[in-house]
């Protein structure tokens, strides 16, 4: 119990450092989340009968969630009750999109530390499928920072338009994918 | 180890910050608060006996039910606001609320003869509070359900059911100023049935208007 604390406990001085603008921290609550994630979304959608989603779909979706709602977490509290509640609505989110009605309870992530579910490689195709249905210039962008890893101001500079422009174009298309994975049934 | 790449763009997309959703509450319930007070005083004016009625201790006992009932759902309407689900637990403060509504409608029993009840439940103006809370409480309902969808709201009813008590409290408040009626029977009577209007307007939007 106690090393499930001080996760929680690392995980939350993370998110506050992120609140104020900490993009390294960010990285690591990130980092951190994604095989916690993982087991989640694998776990959730087999016990409910629905292995032949793709996990890893339900993955991106949940961590899009996580940070377009980040300004909901209330930073006295612990950040992985707040995670599990986003990880819950999604999954069953992304259930009913595919035309499923299941309740997934939200009590037994909450034993879930940290056990990868033997997958560890880069997930650039399942990343390029994901934002598929964006336009042009957001999935350029949007990709050119995550599959290239370049900084926007790099990413800027080779699409030949300004650093200010690059951040708004990824933020409308990180947002539109929000929008893609959240409203549409 | 690998990440994922959706971090990279995660990452970089981390000063955009929305700000944060307490804050965004404070904000709207305030500035819509003073907007549709505002309003409402400026077409129906305070009480008759204006600035005299802070010396009266029903009227004060008024306001301080509204207030009981606001700074209970203060917390619980910023639960409904994420993606925490609202849990009985999180209503102990409404509790203790209602537990000093029934302490003043027991005290106006004990005080007032029995003869005088009725005129006390029914006041001068239950039917002006009853059209008119409502049209007070709507814009407000309005302004949260538009922030409450900007949240991660768990359970769209329910959000909107607390969204719509919580107006129904801020309207009752706005508009308790102007009313002269005072009886604690005449404000869980009318103002009740108001709240319970508001609520479940709120619960009926919320599901159209909070999913996300």
């Amino acid at each position: 119990m106690d090393a499930l604390k001080g996760r929680d406990e690392q995980l939350s001085a993370w998110m506050r450092a992120a609140n104020r603008g900490d993009q390294d921290a960010y990285r690591s609550l990130l980092s951190a989340l994604l095989p916690i994630l993982r087991e989640i979304a694998v776990k959730s959608l087999a016990r409910v009968g629905a292995a032949t989603v793709d996990s890893e779909d339900v993955v991106q979706e949940i961590m899009l969630a996580i940070h377009m709602r980040r300004h909901t977490w209330d930073e006295s509290a612990m950040v992985m009750p707040w995670v599990y509640g986003i990880a819950r609505h999604k999954i069953i989110d992304a259930l009913r999109r595919r035309g499923r009605r299941l309740e997934v309870p939200l009590d037994e992530f909450e034993e879930i530390i940290e056990a990868p579910v033997g997958r560890e490689g880069l997930s650039e195709q399942e990343l390029v499928r994901f934002v598929h249905r964006l336009g042009d210039r957001q999935r350029t962008i949007v990709l050119a920072v995550s599959v290239e890893g370049l900084s926007i101001r790099d990413a800027a500079q080779r699409l030949g338009i300004s650093e200010g422009t690059a951040r708004v174009t990824l933020h409308r298309g990180l947002k539109t994918l929000a929008r893609i994975y959240g409203s549409e049934r | 180890m690998h990440t994922h790449p959706l971090i990279g763009a995660l990452v970089e997309d981390l000063p955009s910050s929305p700000r944060r959703m307490s804050e965004q509450i404070r904000f709207r319930v305030g500035i819509s608060t003073v907007l549709v007070g505002s309003v409402f005083y400026g077409l129906y004016g305070l009480r008759g006996d204006g600035i005299a009625a802070l010396g009266d201790v029903r009227f004060l006992f008024k306001l301080s039910l509204l207030l009981a009932l606001i700074l209970a759902l203060w917390p619980v309407l910023h639960r409904a606001a994420g993606p925490i689900a609202v849990k009985p637990r999180d209503l102990r403060l409404l509790g203790w609320a209602a537990l000093y509504w029934l302490a003043m409608i027991g005290g106006e029993a004990m005080l007032l003869p029995r003869g005088e009840w009725n005129r006390a439940l029914m006041g001068e103006n239950g039917i002006f509070c009853l059209t008119v809370m409502p049209l007070i409480g709507l814009p407000l309902l309005a302004a949260m359900l538009v922030t409450l969808r900007g949240g991660a709201p768990e359970g769209a009813v329910a959000s909107g059911a607390v969204a719509g008590f919580f107006c129904a409290s801020v309207a009752g408040l706005i508009y308790a100023v102007h009313c002269p009626d005072d009886s604690p029977f005449f404000v869980v009577f009318w103002y009740g049935a108001v709240a319970i209007a508001l609520t479940v307007m709120g619960a009926l939007s919320g599901r159209l208007l909070l999913r996300w």
